[in-house]
């Protein structure tokens, strides 16, 4: 296996007319935690079940384990867990009874962990699956996905229906998990805030591809808001490389910039006779900028 | 290993549903050994229809809990999945099959006199199963509209069908390779079902809102089936809406305002009785079916009597998806109630027409002229309405009382009474019919204030 736990290539899927995912490639580095953003109907559910063999693609490759999806084996069926955005778990069986009959398709099982974890997050072990609240029976699906301790978590929506303290719980497990052993764990979500508490990577999927994919730490160095004040007018065409969006107003203007790099401050400030500031951007402004 | 064959096994048996249908069949199964031995085989005939219909109900809810577990992303991606369930689901069906044998050999009067009989009983269930794994839980209620008028059809006098098949020598290659064509498909269904598949998301969900969507999905996939028919009898298209509400000035014209969905299904059910009347009269024509159609003209209790409440029941089902809404309009919720009661009625009155008209009175026009003039031919007639009227009510009544399970095993005891009937409908005179009708019809009425005094309170707690 190469560093890379998933590899997508040139990856198109089409529901009828409509193209969902268009030629879109990525690479997941083993023992990340990847979070994938992207606006609502961008496809992070088809690209997920597309990594999955799930859904067949309609072009390109994917790779994921090493193996393809379409026809996983089952050793690496064993070495992997995916939670959908909502589980259709069996309604009459009781939480102590699913987990004990997902255990059973698993040579290896952490149990210790489960039993903690059902107490952590209270959840009672006899209560019926089937009248769970939305958030309680996400709760089940993410402790059946770790009992056998997979090389790969996938989770699509995690923590929708989970409450801002089950949130961090979620997270908190993660954490966990990630630093424990080498493990992987790629997920979407909407909630940007969660994604930079725990993601190492990210991908923002936009118009069917890749807006960005990289660290998340390189994706926040590079992206700036600048606010330049400059001793005469700006010129009404005022824009520069690597600029994303700006609003200008005589000798002002507010930049954002994804390449922004020290020399590209200093740059402008000679060029412009200019004063300027920076202000970091947080994700989901970043989101914003790359999505608009 | 042993612990995943025995977790999938439990998964069953778990199941409320599942463990009351096989205990019907195995109940079915020891009652017919109790005639048997205790001098009663003359009633054996009739315990087939109840292993019948036993058998066809929990086959269909088997293939509901092997769909669930299928269409599922576990069934792609837990290792030994499908395999180990596949297993599962063959063991039980052979552990059903064994059962029936048991009984067969029990049954050898029966036997005797068809001997393909449970064979015949058996392929249906496992084609039943099959279907369900394809087209899904919803779809299936589109099915049955239609199956239910070409079995009837064909079940009016459908000993003397199984023995025209019996006399062929193909006929025992015909049932195994049924079997075999039929396993093949179910199998190869459950090793390879995708999230691709056109009917994957085919379940029964909630919230309502779901529920109706996949529906409504589900239709149109069995209204491709039916493509032919449908250029033939165009359905109007419709685009479901929750219709404004307005005072309209008649109970009957307010009761119709519900019902947005226009009787879609019975306009459907019409043209396609329209169709296989030929073919019926056709069998009928036949000089040795002709014959028994006259000398048992009462035949047909249940097709008249039941059916109708059947698929009124199921036609109105997808109402509940509204009610939600409904509520906010600006009426009276006990008035809102009692329409919903009007609407089941109509639609029973609509419904149980149709089968009457096509199924009763026109195959007696032409076959059988003297019996439309008989006093006693239009008692029955009448009487199968009132005694769809009292099980309509009283499946109402159920409804709101008790949960589904409860349901389930008085719908059996209720299905006892109407076998009774059924059995005994034939033997009742002109004065005891009138008598039967005014029975039923009170207890309906008595039923039908009990519905609608449980339903008010059940949904808005208010009498």
């Amino acid at each position: 296996m190469d560093n890379h736990i998933i590899q997508i290539n040139n990856l198109v899927k089409i529901y009828g007319k409509k193209q969902v995912l268009k030629d879109l490639s990525l690479s997941i580095p083993m023992g990340s935690v990847y979070g994938l953003l992207g606006k609502n109907g961008e496809g992070k559910t088809t690209l997920i079940k597309c990594l999955l063999g799930l859904l067949r693609p309609s072009a390109g490759s994917v790779r994921t384990l090493c193996d393809d999806p379409w026809n996983f084996r089952d050793q690496t069926k064993a070495q992997l867990s995916y939670v959908p955005q909502s589980d259709r778990l069996y309604p009459w069986l009781t939480v102590r009874q699913i987990i004990d009959y997902t255990a059973s398709f698993y040579r290896h099982w952490n149990k210790d962990l489960i039993d903690r974890l059902v107490k952590e997050w209270r959840i009672d072990w006899e209560d019926k699956v089937g009248l769970l609240s939305e958030g309680q029976a996400q709760k089940v699906s993410i402790l059946l996905s770790l009992g056998h301790e997979p090389q790969l978590l996938v989770f699509d929506e995690p923590v929708a229906s989970l409450d801002p303290q089950a949130r961090r719980e979620f997270l908190k497990t993660i954490l966990e998990i990630v630093s424990g052993r080498e493990c992987t764990v790629f997920f979407s979500t909407h909630i940007t805030s969660d994604l930079e508490r725990v993601a190492d990577h990210v991908a923002i999927l936009n118009n069917g591809g890749i807006a960005f994919d990289g660290e998340l730490d390189m994706l926040k160095e590079g992206f700036k808001r600048l606010r330049i004040l400059a001793q005469h007018p700006l010129p009404a065409d005022f824009s520069f490389n690597g600029c994303l969006r700006c609003e200008t107003s005589d000798n002002g203007a507010i930049v954002t910039v994804n390449n922004y790099s020290s020399q590209l401050k200093e740059d402008l400030e000679k060029k412009y006779e200019a004063k300027v500031q920076i202000e970091d951007l947080n994700l989901e402004e970043i989101f914003l900028e790359l999505t608009q | 290993m042993i612990n995943r064959y025995k977790q999938i096994l439990f998964l069953y048996w778990r199941n409320r549903g599942f463990r009351i249908l096989s205990g019907l069949f195995l109940f079915s199964a020891l009652l017919s050994r109790l005639l048997y031995h205790g001098g009663y085989a003359y009633f054996l005939e009739e315990v087939i229809t109840v292993l019948f219909i036993v058998s066809l109900w929990g086959a269909f809810y088997f293939g509901m809990m092997i769909k669930w577990q299928f269409a599922s992303c576990r069934a792609s991606l837990w290792p030994n999945y499908r395999s180990a369930h596949i297993t599962i689901v063959l063991v039980l069906y052979v552990l059903a099959l064994s059962i029936g044998c048991v009984w067969e050999f029990s049954l050898r009067a029966l036997v005797y006199s068809s001997p393909y009989g449970l064979w015949g009983i058996y392929f249906t269930c496992l084609f039943i199963s099959t279907l369900v794994t394809y087209i899904g839980y919803l779809s299936i209620g589109k099915i049955l509209l239609y199956a239910y008028v070409l079995l009837y059809l064909f079940s009016l006098h459908a000993s003397q069908f199984v023995q025209v098949l019996e006399r062929s020598p193909y006929f025992i290659y015909a049932l195994a390779g049924g079997f075999l064509i039929t396993g093949a498909f179910f199998i190869h269904r459950l090793s390879n079902i995708k999230e691709d598949d056109f009917d994957y998301h085919f379940f029964f969900h909630w919230p309502p809102k779901n529920f109706f969507m996949n529906e409504m999905r589900a239709s149109q996939n069995i209204g491709m089936l039916f493509n032919p028919l449908l250029r033939i009898f165009p359905a109007r298209k419709e685009v479901i809406h929750i219709p404004k509400y307005f005072e309209e000035p008649g109970i009957f014209a307010q009761a119709f305002h519900w019902d947005f969905s226009k009787h879609r299904g019975l306009k459907a059910l019409w043209g396609f009785l329209l169709l296989t009347m030929p073919l019926f009269f056709l069998l009928v024509n036949r000089q040795a079916v002709l014959d028994i159609f006259k000398s048992d003209v009462y035949s047909n209790f249940l097709l008249l009597a039941i059916t109708p409440v059947l698929i009124v029941l199921g036609a109105n089902y997808r109402r509940f998806c509204f009610w939600g809404y409904d509520i906010l309009k600006p009426l009276d919720k006990k008035k809102y109630m009692g329409q919903q009661g009007i609407v089941l009625l109509i639609s029973l009155v609509f419904y149980w027409a149709l089968f009457a008209v096509y199924l009763g009175v026109l195959p007696n026009i032409v076959f059988h002229p003297s019996l439309i003039v008989a006093q006693r031919f239009w008692a029955y007639l009448i009487f199968t309405f009132d005694f769809s009227f009292l099980i309509l009510c009283w499946l109402v009544l159920l409804s709101g009382l008790k949960s589904p399970v409860a349901v389930m095993a008085q719908v059996v005891a209720m299905g006892m009474v109407a076998l009774v009937y059924f059995f005994m409908v034939s033997q009742f005179s002109f004065k005891e019919l009138i008598g039967h009708m005014i029975a039923c019809t009170l207890a309906g009425l008595y039923l039908c204030v009990k519905a609608y005094q449980v339903w008010c309170d059940k949904e808005f707690d208010s009498q």
